[in-house]
């Protein structure tokens, strides 16, 4: 690859690859085998990116090569972990509107990133606890004497007060009475 | 999907995330994900949210140094556990050295004497055998489950009960020192007791109760349910009712709904009386006398929830002017202060004046109960919910307004006393308060309360409303500065929205008219989403426009 094309993918990838990720996520579910998946499929797109059509959807090309890594992956990690039904991850693909994601992604990170500060203390703690230290629930359970049930709520509680607080922000955006 | 669902719906998520589901819960994704028609899409969005906080909130780790916070030490704690945890060496099989497990085992040595011994002791424990077997021993008969139990403490001679565990006749009392225990009888009657306490089943529809409070629910099937007492005895006629057992013998019945009979006195000179819903008697334990006394249902505890930690009292209702700060409405809230009109954050500042610019509707994200606030004026076309909807009859104002929503009771002026607000001498300052001074605007997120307390129905909002009579003594005051004295101070109009439409605009109020404090209660339904409360100005002029609500409730129904 010479130095334009690979300036090329970099720029390509760069802004697709929340995309792909998000892509494989919902596939497997287990972000770091999500995160694993994710790098083999960019080592791949790399050494094959003279196959790719200039111009072609550089995130519809980069999900059919990860596609078959996350059938690999399911075939050979359902005897240790539950995974969805096909019909369901189907569902999940027909559903998923990849120009709306790609669309509404910058604005989705600005309004998080908004969201976020308006936490408090305690709620801040905890995921950075998880997502700042890869702490898993069940560990923060034990860390902090609590329930790993109890854990779930808090998190439950946060993960849904973020989500709508971004749709609220997102729609007050829109509306243009926000400032 | 339901505000429920959607909760359980994140829940299943996570868990599917962290690795920890279950078949059974995956199966409950699975038929969410095929039969709501927004599930796949919320899916979606909950994972890329996980995937935009792993890069945020990683980004900002990086950034902090130093610091002893919890989260580095547990961190560090864990790195250290990894360098000075000992190597485990790990043996190939054939290097496994076989090693014999047989000792010298001494011989037994034999003789007369302890072979008598032996003897006796087989023959006694045949006996013991023989006794436990055939002698009839009393049990009792089950009749009642212990179902839940709040902070429950047993005295050293019980052994703790267990959710589930099923309770006998026998003739052994139970000592609550202290906390909440719910017990269903096989009759279906359901009696909380409040510690400390001491009670005896009797019967699958009798219960003695020596000392303590206990809280009775009694379905028409179980009518004729008994609390027996020293001082008297309490027959329910289909009700709920509380009775408290002193321990100097007094005994006092509350009835909150039905009816019971009281039965007091011994065999020569027992009386009866009917108690109804809404009335409540005292016995003396000595004289066996009985006298009316105000019924109070916050005596009681009526309903417990181990799962939630809930301990309801009387009615269950929500504080809101908690949730103004953050508070659940449930739990006291001792953080007071204000919420600020112009960022939708709380504040310690008191400023007024009237902003350059339209500031708009300033979401409340931080309080997840508080949907946001505003400076209420037609001519800004006046938004009330983060979802755009509009207040069309909003009143032209003066734009003006004091930055804040203020839920502390004092409250300092320069140049005057600091004012206790309350509605009437009588208020409990205890209690909660908001100061919605002309012209603000707070709306609440129904839909956010009715995911945290999923299993209640949101029923009613309910309030008093006024000056606070700090204000009125001014007015008494020959020294009042003029401005309190001007036609136009003190007069304010209180809307009640529910999602952008009027439910109720309250007479304007004014302090010159003496107008008195009112109550208002507005039915709720599953249906609606955002409560708004908003203070105008009737007059284009806001000096001393404070309106106070006092007790602003959300009521619950299971």
């Amino acid at each position: 690859m010479d130095t334009v094309q690979q300036l090329q993918f970099i720029e390509l990838y760069t802004k697709s690859q929340k995309n792909i990720h998000l892509y494989i996520l919902s596939m497997v579910h287990c972000p770091s085998d999500a995160e694993d998946i994710m790098q083999q499929t960019a080592a791949a797109m790399w050494q094959m990116f003279d196959r790719f059509q200039e111009g072609s959807n550089f995130i519809a090309w980069g999900i059919s090569i990860a596609r078959f890594r996350i059938l690999d992956y399911r075939k050979h990690k359902q005897k240790h972990r539950l995974f969805l039904s096909e019909d369901v991850y189907q569902h999940i693909i027909d559903t998923m509107d990849m120009e709306r994601i790609c669309r509404t992604s910058d604005d989705r990170a600005s309004a998080l990133k908004g969201c976020l500060k308006q936490l408090n203390e305690s709620d801040s703690r905890m995921l950075q606890m998880h997502y700042g230290g890869g702490v898993s629930y069940k560990k923060i359970a034990k860390e902090l004497g609590k329930s790993t049930t109890g854990i779930y709520k808090v998190m439950t509680r946060i993960h849904n007060t973020l989500h709508s607080c971004i749709k609220k922000t997102l729609m007050l955006w829109e509306a243009g009475a926000y400032e | 999907m339901s505000d429920r669902t959607e909760y359980d719906f994140t829940e299943l998520v996570l868990l599917l995330i962290q690795g920890d589901i279950d078949r059974e819960q995956i199966a409950v994704l699975e038929s969410l994900l095929r039969s709501e028609p927004d599930a796949a899409t919320h899916y979606l969005e909950l994972l890329e949210m996980y995937i935009e906080l792993s890069s945020q909130v990683s980004a900002e780790m990086d950034t902090i140094n130093g610091g002893a916070s919890q989260y580095d030490t547990f961190l560090q704690a864990l790195a250290h556990e990894e360098k000075v945890a000992p190597a485990v060496e790990i043996c190939p099989p054939e290097e496994y050295t076989h090693v014999d497990l047989r000792t010298d085992i001494p011989r037994w040595k034999f003789n007369k004497s302890s072979l008598i011994s032996v003897l006796v002791s087989i023959a006694a424990m045949f006996f013991f055998a023989v006794m436990v077997r055939f002698l009839p021993v009393n049990n009792g008969k089950e009749v009642a489950t212990f179902v839940d139990c709040v902070d429950a403490k047993w005295a050293d001679s019980n052994p703790p009960l267990r959710q589930g565990m099923r309770l006998t006749d026998r003739s052994v009392s139970h000592v609550l020192a202290s906390g909440f225990a719910e017990i269903l009888f096989d009759n279906h009657a359901s009696v909380i007791i409040e510690g400390p306490a001491e009670f005896q089943l009797l019967s699958r529809e009798q219960l003695d109760l020596f000392y303590g409070k206990i809280y009775a629910i009694v379905p028409p099937e179980a009518i004729g349910f008994i609390v027996n007492s020293e001082a008297g005895k309490v027959i329910d006629l289909g009700t709920e009712f509380g009775v408290d057992m002193n321990t100097n013998g007094t005994m006092e019945l509350h009835v909150l709904k039905g009816k019971t009979i009281l039965a007091a006195g011994g065999e020569s000179d027992k009386t009866t009386q009917e108690v109804r819903a809404g009335f409540a008697k005292r016995i003396y334990g000595r004289t066996h006398a009985i006298s009316s006394i105000p019924c109070d249902e916050k005596l009681f505890v009526n309903d417990i929830d181990s799962k939630d930690g809930y301990v309801w009292r009387g009615r269950k209702q929500l504080d809101m002017a908690s949730m103004v700060t953050g508070g659940d409405g449930y739990h006291p809230n001792p953080v007071l202060g204000k919420l600020d009109l112009l960022t939708g954050r709380r504040t310690g500042f008191l400023h007024t004046g009237k902003p350059d610019k339209p500031v708009g509707y300033q979401v409340v994200a931080s309080f997840p109960f508080i949907d946001g606030v505003f400076i209420p004026n037609r001519g800004d076309g006046q938004i009330v919910t983060s979802t755009g909807l509009r207040f069309e009859q909003c009143p032209e104002t003066l734009g003006e307004a004091f930055y804040n929503i203020s839920t502390i009771r004092k409250i300092p002026v320069e140049g005057f006393e600091d004012y206790t607000l309350a509605l009437s001498d009588d208020s409990d300052l205890s209690a909660g308060i908001m100061l919605l001074h002309a012209n603000s605007g707070i709306t609440y997120d129904l839909s956010a309360i009715r995911r945290y307390y999923h299993g209640f129905k949101v029923v009613a909002f309910e309030t008093d409303y006024g000056f606070p009579t700090a204000l009125y003594d001014k007015l008494k005051n020959a020294d009042a500065e003029a401005l309190i004295q001007s036609p136009d101070t003190g007069t304010v109009e209180f809307y009640i929205l529910v999602d952008g439409q009027v439910r109720r605009k309250v007479p304007t109020m004014s302090i010159r008219k003496h107008s008195t404090p009112g109550t208002v209660h507005i039915p709720l339904s599953p249906q609606d989403r955002f409560l708004s409360l908003i203070s105008t100005d009737s007059n284009r002029n806001n000096n001393f426009d404070w309106l106070v609500l006092e007790n602003a409730t959300l009521i619950l129904e299971e």
